[in-house]
């Protein structure tokens, strides 16, 4: 089987990995990268995982610092011709709309980390799919459940076009090749939640 | 067009530095979910967020990670924490809830209208959408007229606005514009989050920083200012602002009295014209509903007018319930003019000739109220007989091309409407080299006729914005700096009543080196498209040495905030408190309030918030100007006086959020104050000298009127000062402590000393002036006019999709009979040449600057444009728009539908973003790239037409003449 299958190794393949997949990916849309992330992932494991999948990590640098900041702005923050990272923007053209009420909804049970006043926010979202599959990890009954894949489809599967246009965007190669490998990520994570094995179980 | 700025800002990101764009194709790289999933196993918990909670039923969690930062062992993989930070999932919740179909956000939003379809009206609006809503007042701010609104509100979210009935000015009444503010609230491209410039100033290239990192930055630099003694050197220059008392507070708080603003560029002409007269009031506000015949010289009311809502509202009113005729004279027929009974084309800046005919005209007839004319003026019937009487009909015929016969006839026609007839206008007579002069013509006709102050006539109220009653907390003493910038000498008028200043010639007097800026403060100020001479505005701004620091606060990524060093979000007026209000037309004060409906969105915030934290960093005893508390109490306290309401109990601030507005339906509307008669207690001390004057410990109380001691007129005469010996000695630096001590308006002062040898020859009577320039006109020469549209403000509401679906776009208005002459018809393009004012480089050598063609006269710039050819504009007259152009504001003000870069733009993008409205409906983008033979009629986003306009103060009060530029035509092969 190819690897690159979405079937691939589905029931290998832990739970937790994915939830670490999406920790990662909300960690670099939430904010710019510092020092200290970079030192992390100048570490041998991190680094050597890092170019397993072809992406270099910058150094962890005082310029390659401002370089990524500079780069994170023009791809999230703007001030124009950016790529809000905000579902609403994307799904209906302003902020803050109507699916802000599902936002509401799943943040009563599904408690973010970060605080952002738009609940939509990309990281946002994916630090909660994060907290999903932990989850479901611990509670071995409830992988089941339909909360993943509705979550998914509802507010992550939206994110494969902001990592796309983000890729496009950016002209810093980290963040190039890693938003390009999160949207990958993401479509195969859609043909997961999507295919008939995960149908909810009643 | 302009397209050039995002092509440097992308070229500008070097492909050679530590962050580089990778060169290969990613559509091909091979993915290994593998190797992904490695790598996320490593990830889990690196970044605090493993360990979410999964709270069973007695709230205890069974595990948890804690740590705002990575932890690590040797080996770079996370230690794991197991204590509870009350994130994660809620398994009682999650199983309480489950199987809910929970909504996927697929449902229509308010604001896109979907364009009608099949399922339109089954599908939309949905029943339900403003079930529950909470209804929150507020005011609108997307113009200068304030209309109360009231915003619904449901789950945190605004779902739309609408007219507040409570609102005594605007009745509930709410335009185009008001109901765009969800636009505005949730616009995709509002900044969120405070900017620090990272390359060249005007680069485009930014970085996030924090607010406390901006405010310390900010800090530093107006500390070292003020540490110096240079408070001065701070600027705050506001462009349309409603929190005046933040601003006051805080400018006064770190001493300086810089503050710039644009009035000049608005009103500067009218409002001195209107203090002549009165000297209580810098704003006429005309008894339309109850007037019998309305007289409108170039005001565009039902789509522009300071207050035009209320005004409009009234104006109709007037004319289909008290049967009042309108007659305007408008060089373009505006949708005021279109609505009028008669429309007159005059020739452009002659409104004050066929006024001072009408005058002369009353008076030859003998239609003039003499009675007011000789108690209550301060000239003679005879002697304003034999001023005006070179002022003929005929005379004015030649001068505006209007026919005698219809001054005269309408002249007779407004005496007999008298008093119940007002004139009105605005900036279509206003802004001109000859402004002051023609608004203190056509106010001259309310006083020939005798309609000044009363019922249906041209009236006035002492109360410019709110309701003294309501006071706010102690504010901090005056500050006493000057400066060239908020006070130029050369301008006698500009600052002599109320501080209107001269806004127009900030950058050029800074480029001249008259004065150095150390901190400029820009708010909601939009100076590259809105003020004249685009090149040179941008020019100071892009300049490090003119400028040396720019803190930009503005809701959007404007033309000014891309020449800024720090770009501070700013919150919308949905999001932020005020108490506010405007002169009303019903002639009484009243207290509105703008209140946050719902939370700001990112990180914006407003300066009632930060401006106490920015004060407390500065230091040095700011801080103690901020001692009221939060931004709440501060309303609470400023609202306290706010009468309880009986039927429901609610006083001060909790009543004005129950209601939204405040009137004080007691007070009696200010008809003919003049005649208010003196109290016992008014006298008491008094003395009366030979004129009539009633003075009390030197300053002027009243006047003695026959056998009554009345209030009279607050003017050093005690009338409506027809003669203003005032405005002539002033403006010649000459002693008017007497004049002013007889008028009791003693904030008026004489001009400081600084304005020394700074002499201007003012008419001491209403006059007509000559503008050189337009007498001599050559054939292929126009004079350039502008308008605003019932969409938009000058330079703030072109992003907003629902408006620029309306108008997105100015080509040039051009008669037909023109065009015939030029050769050109609809969609032909025109280069236009504009020229310096030949009469003003003589009054104002001072502002002389510009490349000189080859007979000598000065070229301000040269553009192309499309024309439109209508009937609707005089011969002599070209008319463009203003809104329309920017380069920067949102791809929706640049009309931007598609990316034309790599990465994609907020604005559509049929593949990625998906915004209904966007795609389906704006179909105006232009791609042709300024190729005239390409353009298509109705695309694109317009020209700025601040390019071409010369800054171009009137010399006695410093009002920007935008509509006195002569232009020169040509026809583009």
């Amino acid at each position: 089987m190819d690897d690159t299958s979405p079937q691939f190794g589905h029931q290998q393949e832990n739970l937790l990995s994915r939830a670490g997949i999406y920790e990662l990916l909300a960690r670099l849309i939430l904010k710019e990268l510092d020092e200290e992330t970079l030192v992390l992932f100048e570490s041998p494991r991190w680094k050597r995982l890092f170019n397993l999948c072809d992406i270099h990590p910058p150094e962890p640098t005082e310029a390659l610092v401002e370089s990524l900041a500079i780069d994170y702005c023009r791809v999230f923050i703007g001030p124009n011709q950016h790529c809000p990272p905000y579902q609403s923007v994307w799904n209906s053209g302003q902020l803050a709309s109507e699916l802000m009420d599902s936002m509401s909804q799943f943040q009563d049970f599904i408690k973010p980390r970060s605080e952002s006043s738009i609940k939509d926010h990309f990281g946002i979202q994916l630090e909660m799919m994060a907290f999903i599959l932990v989850f479901q990890n611990q509670n071995p009954q409830e992988r089941g459940s339909n909360l993943a894949k509705h979550f998914f489809n509802s507010h992550v599967q939206w994110g494969q076009r902001l990592m796309a246009a983000a890729t496009k965007r950016s002209d810093c190669e980290f963040y190039q090749k890693t938003f390009n490998m999160a949207a990958k990520w993401i479509a195969h994570e859609t043909q997961h939640f999507n295919s008939p094995e995960q149908a909810p179980k009643k | 067009m302009e397209s050039s700025n995002r092509t440097d800002q992308e070229n500008d990101i070097s492909d050679s530095g530590p962050c580089a764009p990778s060169k290969e194709d990613h559509s091909s790289d091979a993915y290994s979910r593998r190797n992904w999933l490695q790598l996320g196993a490593l990830a889990l918990g690196a970044f605090g967020l493993s360990g979410c909670s999964s709270k069973n039923k007695n709230g205890q969690s069974s595990k948890a990670e804690q740590s705002t930062t990575p932890k690590k062992q040797d080996d770079g993989s996370p230690n794991t924490v197991e204590d509870d930070l009350g994130f994660g999932v809620d398994l009682e919740k999650w199983q309480k809830g489950r199987g809910l179909p929970y909504e996927t956000g697929d449902q229509k939003m308010p604001g896109v209208c979907q364009l009608p379809g099949p399922g339109a009206k089954r599908n939309w609006p949905p029943k339900n959408k403003y079930k529950d809503a909470k209804k929150i007042p507020g005011m609108c701010q997307l113009c200068s007229t304030i209309c109360g609104i009231i915003g619904y509100v449901k789950e945190g979210r605004l779902l739309k606005i609408e007219g507040n009935p409570n609102d005594p000015n605007s009745r509930g009444k709410l335009c185009a514009r008001g109901h765009a503010s969800l636009n505005h609230l949730y616009h995709p491209e509002r900044l969120l989050f405070p900017l620090k410039r990272v390359g060249s100033r005007g680069e485009g290239k930014w970085k996030r920083i924090s607010w406390d990192e901006a405010l310390t930055e900010i800090a530093e630099k107006l500390k070292t200012i003020r540490d110096a003694g240079e408070h001065q050197e701070f600027a705050f220059h506001q462009g349309r602002q409603r929190s005046k008392d933040a601003i006051k507070r805080f400018l006064d708080a770190f001493g300086t009295k810089t503050q710039l603003s644009h009035r000049s560029l608005c009103s500067g002409n009218r409002r001195a014209a209107n203090l002549t007269y009165l000297w209580e009031s810098d704003w006429d506000l005309n008894d339309v509903e109850n007037s019998k015949y309305i007289l409108n010289f170039g005001s565009n009311a039902f789509e522009a007018h300071q207050g035009h809502v209320p005004f409009a509202n009234r104006i109709q009113n007037g004319r289909f319930k008290n049967g009042a005729k309108m007659v305007t004279f408008d060089v373009r027929l505006s949708n005021t003019a279109g609505n009028s009974d008669e429309w007159f084309s005059p020739f452009p800046g002659t409104d004050g000739a066929i006024a001072l005919a009408m005058c002369h005209w009353i008076l030859e007839q003998q239609k003039q109220d003499n009675d007011f004319i000789n108690t209550w003026t301060n000239v003679s019937v005879d002697q304003l007989k034999n001023h005006l009487k070179e002022n003929t009909p005929e005379w004015a015929e030649k001068v505006s091309g209007i026919p005698s016969a219809d001054i005269k006839r309408i002249a007779i026609e407004f005496a007999n409407a008298a008093p119940a007839a007002t004139t009105m206008c605005n900036r279509g007579s206003s802004a001109h080299l000859n402004g002051f002069y023609n608004d203190r013509a056509i106010n001259l006709l309310n006083a020939v006729v005798g309609s000044v102050g009363k019922k249906g006539g041209w009236c006035w109220s002492p109360w410019g914005g709110l309701d003294p009653i309501v006071k706010t907390p102690e504010m901090p003493a005056s500050a006493k700096t000057w400066s060239v910038l908020e006070d130029p000498p050369e301008y006698p008028l500009a600052n002599v009543w109320r501080r209107m200043r001269v806004g127009e010639i900030i950058y050029l007097y800074l480029l001249q080196g008259r004065a150095k800026l150390q901190a400029y403060m820009t708010y909601n100020l939009d100076s590259p498209l809105t003020w004249p001479e685009e090149s040179l505005t941008k020019e100071v701004l892009t300049n490090e040495e003119l400028i040396k620091f720019h803190v930009c606060i503005n809701c959007f990524y404007n033309e000014t905030a891309h020449y800024a060093d720090i770009v501070l979000p700013w919150t919308t007026f949905m999001e932020r408190w005020d108490l506010d209000a405007r002169a009303s037309y019903n002639l009484r004060p009243y207290v509105g309030i703008r209140t946050p409906m719902v939370e700001p969105l990112g990180e914006a915030r407003d300066i009632r918030d930060f401006f106490p934290e920015l004060a407390r960093k500065i230091g040095g005893g700011m801080e103690e100007a901020y001692q009221y508390g939060s931004t709440e109490d501060y309303m609470q306290h400023w609202a306290q006086k706010v009468p309880e309401n009986p039927e429901t109990g609610k006083s001060g601030l909790d009543r004005l959020l129950d209601e939204g507005a405040w009137e004080n339906q007691a007070t009696a509307p200010f008809y003919e104050p003049y005649n208010t008669e003196l109290t016992a207690e008014d006298l008491a001390g008094s003395e009366t000298d030979d004129s009539g004057l009633i003075t009390k410990d030197g300053i002027g109380i009243g006047i003695q009127i026959g056998e009554k001691t009345v209030r009279g007129f607050k003017t050093p005469s005690r009338k409506f000062e027809i003669h203003s010996l005032f405005v002539n000695q002033v403006s010649k630096n000459q002693d008017c402590s007497k004049l002013i001590a007889n008028s009791g308006v003693t904030k008026t002062k004489n001009r400081p000393k600084e304005h020394q040898g700074h002499d201007v020859d003012v008419d001491s009577m209403p006059i007509w002036l000559q503008i050189d320039e337009h007498e001599k006109i050559a054939d292929n020469e126009l004079i350039m006019t502008s308008f605003k549209w019932n969409v938009h403000n000058h330079g703030r509401t072109m992003n907003l999709k629902w408006l620029a679906e309306i108008v997105h776009s100015n080509p040039a208005w051009l008669n037909p009979l023109t065009a015939e002459r030029f050769g050109l018809s609809d969609g032909d393009w025109i280069e236009l040449t504009s020229y310096h004012s030949e009469m003003l480089e003589k009054a104002s050598p001072n502002l002389t600057h510009g490349v000189r063609d080859e007979s000598g006269r000065l070229v301000v710039n040269t553009m192309r444009v499309p024309i439109v050819t209508m009937h609707g504009i005089h011969p002599k007259a070209i008319a463009m728009s203003n809104s329309c152009g920017h380069w920067q504001y949102t791809s929706v003000a640049k009309a931007e539908k598609f990316p034309q870069q790599k990465g994609h733009l907020v604005g559509s993008d049929g593949e990625s973003y998906r915004d209904a409205d966007w795609e389906r409906n704006m179909w105006w983008e232009d791609r042709s790239q300024g190729d005239p033979a390409k353009w298509q009629q109705n695309t694109g986003n317009g020209w700025n037409q601040n390019r071409l306009m010369p800054i171009s103060p009137d010399p006695v009060t410093g009002q920007q003449a935008f509509h006195s530029t002569v232009v020169k035509i040509q026809k583009v092969s």
